[in-house]
């Protein structure tokens, strides 16, 4: 009997309760990105792009050409206002923790950036795992709306393609929005947000046209990194800059180096693996990169077999590397007076009594000198010891 | 004319199947009474009225010892009661009545009803012996001690039922049985309570009456050599007249993962089929309540191409997950259900709408997603691994819970009701024996043969209970 009265409780406890969070999946539209522009007296345009899980008709061919996606806009004071506005309009519920991309207009982001991510901090349904760019010249809309030809839906295209980057060319690197809402909370480091363009803009991008020509295609492509102080971008690094910065910051997984070997000869080595350490001693701040590489392609004639030939290349990649990240370190240094590398934090952690006796960070920021080291440590010769210009 | 004859006659309302044959040996009238259809016309004309034609010259006084003597018959039984009669009269012995001697012979003449030793049905394999038991009693025994060459094996008989008189025969190995479990049955045994018995699960569920889980605590199966095996480390096992499915006792869940094979298969390979069979069950168990919860509480825990993927199937479904996946679950157990029953003429028809109906049909029509067609074949295959069809049944049982606790809170409800399968499971015995036996409570010793198998155990027979 008491057994019975127990368990009619415990249905009772699970039934009556109802179905907390239940939502079937067809109920769901799934958010796959998010972009933020400015608009006309100082409201926010939210552009909210929806996966369209509408089944394909099952003739084959017309499924090739259907956009999988769409996007909503709306126009308001606040972030929130606007994407409430888009639920009025969209017939099912938006569901944002599949979402894979922010994207913020540069316009925003020259206003500085906090005011416009603050929503996405807030809303537990949100994961902060998604990435985050920032719109280079053009607006978050345009990047959201323009078809890409090999992935339908492009959001999964810019992500794809920043992790390719990543991995294979060290210009942009994969940043979430938790790192970047870290960063922010973090006095001690600037923000750096890589950017995404879009190639051949032309006023069809939003629509199919776009995927039935076979060149001019407009695209999104993964750009150089934007460069933030005080919240605020100020700048961009050039695409050698932004490789010399993933090798500072560690990120470099894969590049390409080309350095010069005779007068008009060029020789492209891939770096294959690299690792960078950071360290300090008072203002001088000590970077020291080790690597391996291999050669890939080279137009003059080198003997691949003679040490002294790979000892020549390796150090002209060695100084390529070194120049090319002294010039980033004083350009970011005393262009844009902001400290992306966090160096800051670095001094903070490696020597707190030091830090302790620095009264302004900027001026004391201008003063830093630093000591850049590269080592290749091995350089393997590819499938070839010769190139076929030989005699 | 004599009186057991009249009385025979009037209890058994003059059957036509019993006869009763006058004959008369040196002037005194003896009777051939015999079961028509349970004995072996041949061996009663042959070795009975043969050998009795042959005496001659006796009297009253010996005529009951030239008959025993002479009668070419193995067996050759002095009886003396009425309902001693009744009992071999009814097993196809034939009596020999002799006026004014109150003293009966009964003479094995058994007719050969049974079929021969046929192969195994509901429990394959290729490498093991091919011999399966049969409805014989005898035959089942001898099936057993041809591989149990033994003085140590231990056989009790029991007699129950009023009207079948079923022979029921505890089988054990004196010095490796597990005394604890083996009392605890011969006590259930004495005190079985039951009418009749046609069949092992009679017993079966008389004995295990106090588990009142839906998880199988005897094991049946219809090979000898699982059997001898369950002897060999140490379990009881009961043969009953008339069926051909024995039962092992006490069974623990680990034992249902174990097949004959385990013993000539390479352990490497045996752990692999174990791992294999330990995931099909919680496939089994799991695998439609991980969904449920997934699609209908916790999306977030996809990646998002699956999801979009998922998304689309779903589109025009207009069922809830959960009434899409019972109603899915409902077709393929009547399609089972109907598997078993129908002649084999039909079943290819059977099998051909199934799969329509089951598989593209309700898919166009719009009624279920594809997704959920998947997650249910999987579902039922995984389940269908096991030869016990009662575990098959508990797992069908539990599956439901989980789905119900997945459509109520998500995956914190799979994970509920685990917990409560968890426990409930711990808490069950079979005879004594805790049920999730070598993992809880641990022992070292039977878990180098539980899920993982290796090389130095022999089958399970190191195993001591």
């Amino acid at each position: 009997m008491k057994k019975i009265k127990i368990l009619t409780l415990l249905i009772i406890l699970f039934t009556l309760c109802g179905c907390y969070n239940y939502r079937e999946l067809n109920e769901l539209s799934i958010v796959s990105a998010i972009g933020i522009d400015k608009a006309k007296n100082g409201n926010i345009k939210v552009t909210i792009q929806v996966i369209s899980s509408k089944k394909e008709s099952s003739d084959s061919s017309q499924s090739n050409t259907n956009a999988k996606f769409i996007t909503y806009e709306s126009t308001d004071k606040t972030v929130q206002e606007a994407i409430r506005k888009v639920i009025l309009s969209s017939p099912k519920r938006l569901f944002a923790t599949q979402m894979q991309i922010l994207v913020i207009s540069e316009e925003c982001a020259k206003e500085g950036i906090t005011k416009y991510i603050d929503f996405f901090t807030r809303d537990p349904e949100i994961q902060m795992k998604f990435l985050t760019l920032i719109s280079k010249n053009t607006t978050a809309n345009n990047i959201l709306t323009t078809l890409t030809p090999l992935e339908t839906i492009n959001s999964t295209n810019i992500r794809e393609s920043l992790k390719t980057n990543t991995k294979y060319l060290g210009i942009g690197y994969e940043i979430t929005f938790e790192d970047i809402i870290n960063n922010l909370l973090n006095d001690k480091i600037e923000v750096s947000i890589p950017s995404v363009v879009i190639i051949n803009e032309n006023k069809n991008s939003d629509s199919t046209k776009n995927l039935e020509k076979v060149k001019n295609i407009a695209d999104s492509k993964i750009s150089s990194i934007a460069v933030f102080k005080n919240k605020k971008l100020i700048g961009y690094l050039t695409e050698q800059e932004s490789i010399a910065y993933s090798f500072i910051l560690n990120n470099i997984e894969n590049t390409i180096i080309t350095t010069k070997c005779s007068k008009n000869g060029l020789v492209s080595s891939e770096i294959t693996t690299s690792k960078t350490k950071i360290s300090n001693n008072k203002n001088n701040i000590s970077i020291k990169v080790v690597g391996n590489a291999n050669v890939n392609e080279s137009s003059c004639n080198i003997n691949l077999n003679s040490k002294k030939e790979i000892k020549k290349l390796r150090s002209e990649i060695e100084k390529n590397i070194k120049n090319n990240i002294k010039k980033t370190l004083t350009k970011v240094q005393k262009k844009y007076k902001s400290d992306i590398f966090g160096l800051e934090d670095i001094i903070y952690k490696n020597d707190p009594k030091y830090y302790k006796s620095i009264k302004n960070w900027d001026k004391f920021y201008q003063k830093i000198n630093f000591n850049i080291s590269v080592k290749i440590e091995t350089l393997e010769k590819g499938n070839t010891l010769y190139t076929p210009e030989r005699k | 004319m004599n009186k057991i004859i009249e009385k025979l006659k009037t209890d058994t309302d003059e059957m036509k199947d019993i006869i009763y044959r006058k004959k008369i040996i040196s002037k005194i009238t003896t009777y051939i009474v015999f079961s028509e259809s349970l004995t072996n016309s041949d061996k009663i004309s042959d070795f009975i009225i043969r050998s009795l034609n042959k005496i001659k010259k006796v009297n009253k006084k010996n005529i009951l010892e030239k008959i025993k003597n002479n009668i070419s018959n193995n067996k050759v039984q002095e009886i003396t009661t009425y309902q001693e009669i009744c009992k071999y009269l009814h097993s196809g012995f034939t009596i020999i009545i002799i006026d004014n001697i109150s003293t009966y012979l009964a003479l094995e003449t058994k007719g050969d009803l049974s079929r021969s030793i046929d192969k195994p049905e509901s429990e394959n394999t290729y490498r093991g012996a091919k011999d399966a038991f049969t409805e014989i009693y005898q035959t089942n025994i001898g099936l057993i001690k041809r591989r149990i060459k033994s003085n140590k094996l231990r056989i009790k008989n029991y007699n129950k039922g009023k009207y079948t008189q079923s022979e029921i025969g505890v089988l054990s190995l004196s010095d490796k049985v597990h005394k604890e479990s083996y009392n605890m049955i011969l006590k259930k045994m004495e005190n079985l309570n039951i009418e009749d018995i046609v069949n092992s699960g009679e017993i079966k569920n008389n004995i295990e009456k106090e588990n009142k889980s839906v998880f199988p605590t005897v094991r049946t199966t219809e090979r000898p050599d699982i059997a001898v095996l369950a002897l060999l480390s140490g379990k009881t096992v009961i043969v009953i007249d008339n069926c051909p499915y024995v039962l092992i006792l006490p069974s623990c869940l680990n034992d249902f993962f174990k097949t004959s094979e385990d013993v000539y298969g390479k352990s490497i390979n045996v752990t692999f089929t174990r791992i294999l069979k330990l995931f099909a069950f919680f496939i089994a168990l799991l695998v439609p309540a991980i969904y449920i919860a997934i699609i209908t509480f916790n999306q977030e825990m996809l990646p998002t191409d699956l999801l979009i993927n998922f998304s689309t199937q779903r589109d025009g479904v207009p069922f809830p997950a959960f009434f899409e996946a019972i109603l899915m679950m409902i077709c393929f157990e009547i399609l089972r259900e109907g598997d078993l029953r129908v002649p084999g003429f039909s079943g290819s028809a059977l099998s051909i709408v199934g799969a329509l109906i089951l598989g593209d049909a309700a898919v166009n029509a719009g009624i279920v997603s594809p997704i959920m067609i998947i997650v249910i074949a999987i579902t039922a295959i995984s389940s269908l691994l096991f030869t016990e069809p009662e575990l098959i049944n508990a797992l069908r049982i539990w599956r439901i819970f989980f789905m119900i606790g997945a459509t109520i809170i998500g995956i914190i409800g799979v994970l509920i009701v685990f917990l409560i399968l968890i426990i409930h499971l711990s808490s069950l015995k079979s005879f004594g024996v805790p049920y999730l036996k070598p993992f809880s409570p641990i022992n070292k010793k039977e878990l180098k043969d539980s899920i993982i198998k290796l090389n130095s155990t022999n089958g399970g027979q190191n195993e001591k209970n």
